[in-house]
């Protein structure tokens, strides 16, 4: 009953079949999606960078999540930072402390500057530690060090207990990532923290103080961050003064 | 836990505020008598008091007389070490760095160590101005061993200036004036490469080369009679208010400090110049460059 018409199909489909067959036994196996053999905080903070370089601050976590990344980072600047700028600037930047949305506004304006630069350098998670010894840390050369140059009077105990208390609460169990990148800013240090068993990114920088950064910088990429657009510094020149000797020596030539 | 963390936040500020304006108020107001400074930062000349007698004490710096200490990048040189603010950034022997490779990158000749914790300093500046509501400092404030070599503060004081960006700062020497206090004695460098001057320019060029016990006296100007040397501070004296009586609209000097002079040797000198030439330019070679 079968026709040789209608046989003449099925031999076709056959040899179709067979070559399907050995053409898929020559093609790779399909990718498989694996997630970073990463300890959960570092895929976090390169989740984070992710993020950013794809929405900029809208990565950025609810204000409240953001206190204690806020009391580490003055804790570092108090232990590291220039005593000019702590002289000048600590009363408006406790003041800013105090409120969750400068807080926030202050970590947005972080990421902001750095999202353009983050898209092109590819940044990758290197390192994590603790962030519990590290506030110790920090707050231990932040105390030694304001007592030596005079400044640990008039409540600067309570200040920096203060700000031990809240970075513990806010940031225990956090860790403290390491992403080194291509071109600037060339590091990020990403702080994150876990909450029911999720892991938030609550806080970014490019630079630590020296006794928190083992591995300073090359002198190359020190040089091209401080000709950067993020820092404000890149295109900029010596302005002229008129009359003076030179931009070097700024004494009226008749003088000279 | 969350708003327990944003009440400490609060209180933290309150208190924070009311301290630090204690701390401000507590530090000692300078005599009604002195000038007034050009800027001044409350609790600034404290800072640098206790940081100095720290590594250094105060009594080891050079002898000026200077004026107003206003606040800026501070950075100190013992015989062994140098610091930027209280931060140690390198090691010295005797007064010169234990590695003196010299970065490519510094125009003047610095030596890698010194070049590099200068930058370093200015980036944590730059990065410091975008974080908080400060500005990169304009000012280098040299607080130095008066044994030290000249030439090292030379190194020091070009690093930090070849490294700041968009425009090099106001250099000053912290020095103790006669009466004990702790003054700043400003100087400017001569630009790497050196100055190149037009024809005809009016510029006079006073130039001091200083060698242990010794004194070369010469200028730019073609016109200026001839090179003059001395060997005593009096000898040195008296050719500076020679030099004044020809060319009474001048009021600076380069000096240049040679191999084996120490920056109290060098301030000697500045002391001598003061009264006729109170502008100083401090360089490490020929500063003049005909086109």
């Amino acid at each position: 009953m079968i026709s040789p018409r209608s046989s003449k199909p099925r031999g076709l489909a056959f040899v179709a079949l067979g070559l399907l067959l050995g053409a898929s036994a020559c093609k790779k196996d399909p990718p498989v999606v694996r997630l970073p053999d990463e300890p959960p905080q570092q895929r976090a903070a390169q989740s984070f960078v992710h993020c950013v370089e794809a929405r900029t601050s809208q990565c950025v976590e609810a204000a409240e999540q953001l206190a204690g990344w806020d009391a580490f980072y003055l804790l570092a600047w108090l232990g590291g930072g220039s005593p000019v700028a702590i002289l000048t600037a600590l009363p408006a930047e406790l003041a800013d402390h105090a409120d969750p949305r400068r807080v926030q506004r202050r970590l947005v304006e972080e990421v902001e500057r750095y999202a353009s630069s983050m898209r092109g350098a590819e940044c990758q998670s290197v390192s994590s530690q603790p962030i519990d010894p590290l506030v110790d840390q920090v707050a231990s050369v932040a105390t030694a060090r304001l007592q030596q140059l005079g400044l640990w009077q008039g409540g600067m105990q309570a200040i920096t207990e203060g700000l031990v208390t809240e970075a513990h609460e806010s940031l225990g169990g956090g860790y403290l990532v390491r992403l080194d990148c291509q071109r600037d800013p060339f590091r990020l240090y990403v702080a994150t923290r876990e909450r029911e068993g999720r892991h938030l990114v609550v806080g970014m920088t490019t630079l630590l103080p020296s006794f928190l950064d083992a591995e300073p910088s090359r002198r190359e990429v020190v040089e091209q961050r401080l000709h950067s657009r993020p820092l404000g510094l890149a295109n900029t020149s010596v302005p002229v003064a008129e009359g003076m000797v030179h931009p070097w020596v700024t004494i009226p030539v008749e003088e000279f | 836990m969350r708003s327990a963390v944003l009440r400490s936040s609060g209180v933290l500020a309150v208190v924070a505020l009311g301290a630090w304006l204690g701390v401000a108020r507590g530090h000692a107001q300078p005599p009604a008598t002195a000038p007034a400074p050009a800027q001044h930062l409350q609790g600034f000349d404290t800072v640098v008091v206790n940081h100095v007698n720290h590594v250094l004490g105060t009594e080891l710096l050079p002898v000026a007389s200077g004026g107003a200490v206003e606040p800026g990048i501070f950075v100190t040189v013992t015989m062994d070490e140098l610091q930027v603010y209280d931060q140690p950034a390198a090691t010295l022997q005797g007064g010169r760095p234990t590695d003196a490779t010299v970065a490519p990158e510094c125009r003047s000749g610095c030596p890698a160590v010194f070049y590099d914790a200068l930058s370093r300093s200015w980036l944590e500046a730059a990065v410091e101005s975008t974080a908080f509501a400060v500005e990169i400092p304009q000012r280098v404030l040299l607080a130095v061993h008066a044994e030290l070599p000249a030439r090292t503060l030379l190194e020091v004081a070009y690093a930090a200036s070849e490294t700041r960006p968009i425009q090099p700062p106001q250099l000053s020497m912290l020095v103790n004036n006669t009466r004990g206090g702790l003054r700043a004695q400003p100087f400017f460098l001569v630009p790497p490469g050196g100055l190149e001057l037009r024809q005809g320019s009016a510029v006079l060029g006073l130039q001091v080369d200083i060698s242990p016990g010794r004194y070369r006296v010469s200028a730019a100007d073609p016109r200026f009679a001839r090179e003059r040397e001395a060997t005593t501070p009096t000898q040195l004296q008296a050719i500076a208010r020679d030099v004044k009586k020809q060319y009474p609209g001048k009021e600076s000097v380069v000096l240049i400090p040679g191999e084996g002079v120490t920056v109290r040797e060098l301030m000697k000198v500045v002391a001598i110049m003061h009264p006729s030439f109170p502008r100083v330019v401090l360089g490490m070679g020929p500063f003049i460059r005909r086109p």
